[in-house]
Parts: structure tokens; sequence; C-alpha cells
């Protein structure tokens, strides 16, 4: 599997991310599937509680892929920050971190 | 063709995968068509939508045309052979109104597979004694019926509300003039509702599976009213017209069999186009 889908793949599972990155690089739903089983068989995802997450050797990969391809300098969207869309006239108070 | 922006999250595509294997339809999808053009249904969707799609998939019973003879099998395999004691014919016609015998009906296939020697040789309907007849023109349904031992068995794949296929069995008790203790009915899925509309007129109703009302019938209090509301959502989306909604006579069935029922929820089998001027493909279309 080529590193730079591998890196979509970790990303997309560390944010929860959709699916348009891997899209438009040409793979179909089936394949990016497919990709996601091999990644988990060779130990990089792990399914707790029925959501997807990395291990600890998908986490190193993820760090070891963003150096390599030079990623780890960009400065990328937060995911854990991110909310369900909402209306124009919703009020929304973002929770406060320590 | 690419997408310009995907709704489907990675861990929905993985929820999806899940579901597929847990029904068994990666098995006969070799080429994962109808896996890429179940996700692509779910592209049009908001995440409730997709959820609630997919926790419906995980209910949804799909039968293929090649699985009806086991089905047939299983479902004659209900029958206590009791039943039929004395019987030295058992008639097989198609569930249909009697004005409609000869007709190009759904039900035919179905009646036509009782002249497979591995459905017409299932022990409930031979013996020694007794034989099943699949009846393709009037001439030869003996016009006495009430007076012999001999039965009718009425065969279709679904039963829905059950009104249709009521009215049809009326209509040969009033039209032609058959006893109701001659009748039984074999179908090989069959919601509830239904089977209770045609227990009402006294005809006993033999079935594999019988489902229930996908979201009625499987969640209670704000449970239930937040899934009703999603599927509004949904069937507005899709501009699905009243006596429709959430399928025909709101039967809210969950099963695709060779022709997908109109009783099931239509975000699985209705071919729209949607205001925005794109068409939508649903994955069991009829």
């Amino acid at each position: 599997m080529q590193e730079k889908i591998i890196l979509s793949i970790l990303k997309s599972v560390k944010n929860n991310s959709n699916l348009t990155t891997l899209l438009r690089s040409g793979l179909e739903y089936s394949q990016i599937s497919h990709k996601i089983i091999k990644l988990s068989e060779d130990g990089y995802l792990i399914t707790e509680e029925g959501i997807l997450k990395l291990t600890p050797k998908g986490l190193d990969t993820l760090d070891r892929l963003n150096t390599k391809f030079g990623h780890a300098k960009w400065i990328e969207p937060d995911g854990s920050s991110r909310i369900k869309k909402i209306g124009i006239n919703h009020i929304y108070i973002p929770v406060k971190r320590k | 063709m690419k997408k310009s922006k995907s709704n489907i999250t990675i861990s929905l595509l993985y929820e999806t995968q899940n579901i597929f294997s847990e029904q068994g339809w990666d098995k006969d999808d070799v080429s994962s068509t109808f896996f890429n053009k179940y996700c692509d249904m779910l592209e049009f969707f908001s995440d409730d939508q997709q959820e609630l799609i997919l926790e419906l998939t995980r209910k949804f019973l799909k039968i293929g045309l090649a699985e009806y003879i086991s089905y047939i099998n299983k479902t004659l395999s209900k029958i206590e052979k009791s039943i039929f004691d004395g019987c030295n014919k058992i008639y097989i016609l198609p569930l249909i109104r009697y004005s409609d015998f000869g007709k190009c009906k759904s039900q035919l296939y179905i009646q036509y597979m009782f002249k497979f020697p591995e459905v017409r040789k299932h022990p409930v309907l031979v013996d020694t004694e007794t034989k099943p007849i699949v009846i393709e023109t009037l001439d030869s349904l003996p016009n006495n019926i009430n007076d012999t031992p001999n039965m009718i068995l009425f065969v279709d794949d679904f039963i829905g509300s059950g009104e249709t296929a009521a009215s049809a069995i009326n209509s040969w008790i009033t039209e032609y003039g058959i006893s109701k203790n001659k009748i039984k009915v074999l179908s090989l899925i069959a919601q509830e509702t239904g089977i209770l509309n045609i227990e009402s007129i006294g005809i006993a109703v033999y079935c594999f599976t019988i489902l229930n009302k996908g979201i009625s019938d499987n969640y209670i209090g704000n449970d239930l009213e937040y899934r009703l509301t999603i599927m509004e959502g949904i069937e507005d989306l899709l501009k699905v017209k009243e006596g429709y909604r959430f399928g025909y006579n709101h039967s809210e069935a969950l099963v695709s069999l060779a022709r997908t029922p109109n009783n099931t929820f239509p975000v699985f089998w209705l071919e729209t186009t949607l205001d925005n001027g794109v068409d939508y493909k649903p994955p069991f279309p009829r």
C-alpha cells in the first residue's frame, strides 16, 4: 500500500474525517474499506467499543509519515474541536478548555 | 467520477462494511458494486439520517430469487402436516384476485416453483395419498372442491398490510364460491399486520419470517419520536408521495425480495430526482 494512502487513512481515522481526500485520490469506497481492514490486520488500527482507533503502532506511523511527507510542519485543522453544522441563527458557545 | 465533497466519515464507512459482513452481502458482491452503490446512496444524507439508514440496514432482510426454493421449503416445513389430512390433492394457486387469474403477476413465479421437484416433493405436500397440483387454468380447478376433502394453498412471496391479500382471498370466496375452510395461505415473508388481517377473515397463514414495523415496533418514547422525525426528513428530501410514506400503508417494512415490495421504506427503493436535479439511486430499486 502506498505510504501516502496509509498516511491519509491514518489521519482520517484519527480525526474521523470524511472520505473526500481518499475519494479524490481515485479510490472507491470498497477499496478504502479493504485498506482499512488490511491496516487493522497489520496492527495499525483497532476497534474499541465499535469505534475505529489508531494503535500505538498506527500513531507512530502517522508521526513518521507526517514527518516524511512534511505535513508535521503544517498547521492542520484540529478534528477534536470540529462540531456538527449548525443553523445560521443558532448561538454556539465553545467549551472552555484549560 | 470524482466527488466534490464526501458526506461519509471513515467510521461510517467502516460501520457500513461491518453491516455488509454481518448480513453476508459481501459474499455475493465480489466486485463490490453493491457496496459502492450503497455508499453512493448514503452520500445524499446528513449524519443523523445516515445513522438511521444504517440502523435499519442491520435489520434489513434481503432474499434473492436464487434463494426462493430454499425459503419455500423452509416455509413448508412450518406447516403441520395434519392440516392436509385426508386430502388427495392440494391445489396451488397464486395469491391474486379471482378476476386477475391468468394475468402476469409476481405471485406466478412462486406458484411456478411448486412444479420443481425440490418443492413439490416436500413431505408436507406429498405422501402416499396426497399430491400438489399447480393450477394453470381455471378449467383444471374442480368447481366442487367444497364437497371434497381437497384443499387450496394460495402462495405469495410477501404479504404486507394484508389488505390486498385479504381482498384477493375474498374474491375467490364470493366470486368462485370456495369455502373458507378449504383455504390456506403460504407466504415466504409477511408483516404482522398482514397476518392479522387475513386471520381476521378466518384463514390460516404460514410464513417463514414475520416482520414487524421497522421503526414504530422497535422503539418507544423519545427514541421513537427522534427516529420518526429523521425518517420524515429523509422522505421530504426524496419527495415521497403521501400513501407511500414509511412504505405503502405505513408498513415500515425492511425487506427486499425478487422485487422489493413498496411496503419497504422508500429510501431503499424509490428512484427519484431531487430538487437540485440530481438523480437518487436507491440500493433496492423495484
